[in-house]
């Protein structure tokens, strides 16, 4: 049985150094949203203040900074607070899946009654590749995008997030801090008009599973991410690294590339269906496409709800 | 002359049986070698994953004394994979969840036995390190293992720590992976610790689910291989 899904991307990319992405998804029959983060982190309790945005708390022995870069509004009509990070050179953080080792960073919303973090955006990492591990990471500085929800038509009030996160170089550090945003006020830009949002696109890459072969195949054009790309991208390649996907199984961590023929690409990812390591979640194949070499060409999120009813645990 | 047939047909039994002997003893050296050999071969060549049975290595404690896994056949054997230089691999231990970990363990099945395992190149060239290390958070486990040439770890394809396997009477590698569901990085404790997790399972006689999770934690640094 071929299932076949077409989604609508919004896709993340970087220019230059800094990256910059998000994107949400829709199914043919239905736009899904994502979900609220679970984080249990614990709460610190509100933050009134319109102080402007700053960060208040950082951990003195961490290798990173993070500052509020101000709010912006996503395709989706959500309102995403965008946290930028300068890490120190030389050390790295990691994408939400790290791949072989390592910890992306974690976000509580301060408790604003009403208020909820979603699933944070992380946009295009790069590969690093050693000899036993290979690592989705971000070195020197990027942004991460953190859509929150709150009662219809609202603007974001003033709050902090509570930030953590894992630094590794040869060792690894943990570092923490509190960043402030002031409460939104006026026009909240879209996300294109701010440098994370300026090269998105919807791609149209599609991605379906073959119950049969136990393999999903993702094809697009690479020249359609090429034309939509900044004037300096050449991205002739397109290749696939997966998120976390408990419940399904990959033969590596990746990534995984593609075969590339007249500017169309296919690629075809046997997979392993898992169900006892599912942890009651839905079994969804999910991970990002690269398009390019560079960290500054375009990307695209892959999500296949793989329909597959896995039993709670 | 019949004395001296009779000597030297004594004299020819006695160099038969003792050129047999050498041999035998020569092939039994052989054939422990070969052993070790396969041994050596299998540890180094071979990845177990979930659901194979575990082969026999050697492992060598902080106190530089050689063991074996066969040592301890018929029990289950939970492995986990530290670095006293990685903060997560201290936040499960400082905070007590490792000796919470075995204390449960132990009152699921009072013979398991619980493994450390240092592969990190920098920091398992010190055995007394992570000795103090787990001395200082009190983790008593049956057995500190160094294991600086990597070999162990990358047997189990221990990514990170702290990372967890869990092996059962039997020697079949039962569960890999994560050693709680928390969600960060181990700071507070996961609803789930896999482990004992797998560990209730076995009691029962239930297939261990899940047996396979991704475990988080700073990256093993294994020691470069001659072969780069």
């Amino acid at each position: 049985m071929m299932i076949r899904f077409r989604f609508l991307f919004l896709t993340a990319c970087m220019l230059g150094a800094a990256v910059q992405a998000f994107s949400i998804f829709q199914t043919a029959d239905a736009s899904t949203q994502a979900t609220p983060s679970k984080s249990n982190l614990k709460s610190t309790g509100a933050t009134k203040s319109d102080s402007p945005a700053q960060l208040v708390t950082a951990n003195s022995k961490t290798r990173v900074k993070a500052t509020s870069a101000g709010w912006v509004k996503l395709a989706g009509g959500e309102t995403a607070a965008v946290v930028r990070f300068e890490i120190e050179n030389g050390w790295h953080m990691y994408w939400e899946n790290p791949g072989d080792s390592g910890a992306p960073p974690l976000a509580q919303l301060s408790a604003i009654p009403g208020w909820n973090l979603l699933e944070p955006i992380f946009p295009r990492p790069s590969i690093l590749k050693t000899v036993d591990d290979t690592e989705f990471v971000y070195n020197n500085s990027w942004e991460w995008l953190l859509p929150i929800e709150g009662p219809a038509g609202a603007s974001p009030p003033a709050c902090s997030f509570d930030l953590s996160w894992m630094v590794c170089k040869e060792n690894c550090e943990i570092g923490r801090g509190r960043v402030e945003f002031a409460a939104a006020t006026g026009d909240i830009p879209p996300v294109g008009a701010v440098r994370l949002g300026r090269s998105l696109a919807t791609l149209g890459a599609t991605a379906t599973f073959n119950s049969n072969d136990q393999a999903i195949t993702i094809s697009g054009d690479v020249g359609k991410s090429a034309n939509a790309t900044s004037k300096n991208s050449s991205a002739t390649t397109a290749q696939f690294i997966p998120a976390i996907m408990p419940g399904v199984s990959l033969q590596s961590t990746g990534p995984f590339p593609a075969t590339v023929a007249n500017e169309k690409f296919t690629l075809n990812i046997p997979i392993e269906i898992q169900p006892q390591n599912a942890l009651g979640k839905p079994l969804v194949f999910k991970g990002v496409l690269l398009y390019g070499q560079s960290d500054s060409d375009r990307c695209e999120i892959i999500r296949l709800p793989l329909n597959i009813k896995v039993s709670q645990p | 002359m019949k004395h001296s047939r009779l000597t030297a047909l004594l004299t020819s039994s006695a160099l038969l049986f003792g050129a047999a002997t050498f041999a035998m003893a020569d092939d039994t050296k052989k054939d422990k070698k070969h052993d070790k050999a396969a041994d050596t071969t299998d540890t180094k060549e071979k990845r177990v994953k979930v659901g194979e049975q575990v082969p026999n290595f050697s492992m060598t404690d902080v106190n530089g004394k050689t063991m074996q896994f066969s040592d301890f056949s018929g029990k289950t054997v939970v492995m986990e994979w530290v670095n006293p230089g990685c903060p997560v691999c201290v936040a499960v231990t400082k905070g007590g969840l490792v000796t919470k970990m075995i204390a449960d363990a132990k009152a699921i099945d009072p013979n398991v036995v619980f493994v450390m395992v240092n592969s990190t190149a920098a920091t398992a060239n010190d055995p007394k390190a992570t000795a103090t290390y787990l001395a200082e958070h009190k983790v008593m486990a049956n057995a500190e293992v160094i294991d600086g040439s990597g070999v162990i770890g990358k047997m189990f394809d221990a990514k990170t720590t702290p990372a967890v396997y869990v092996i059962d009477s039997k020697g079949t590698l039962v569960y890999g992976g994560a050693f709680d569901d928390s969600s960060d990085r181990g700071s507070t404790p996961g609803k789930t610790n896999y482990v004992i997790n797998a560990l209730t399972q076995l009691k029962a006689g239930e297939k261990v689910s899940p047996d396979k999770t991704k475990s988080y934690g700073c990256g093993v640094k294994y020691a470069k291989s001659q072969n780069g």
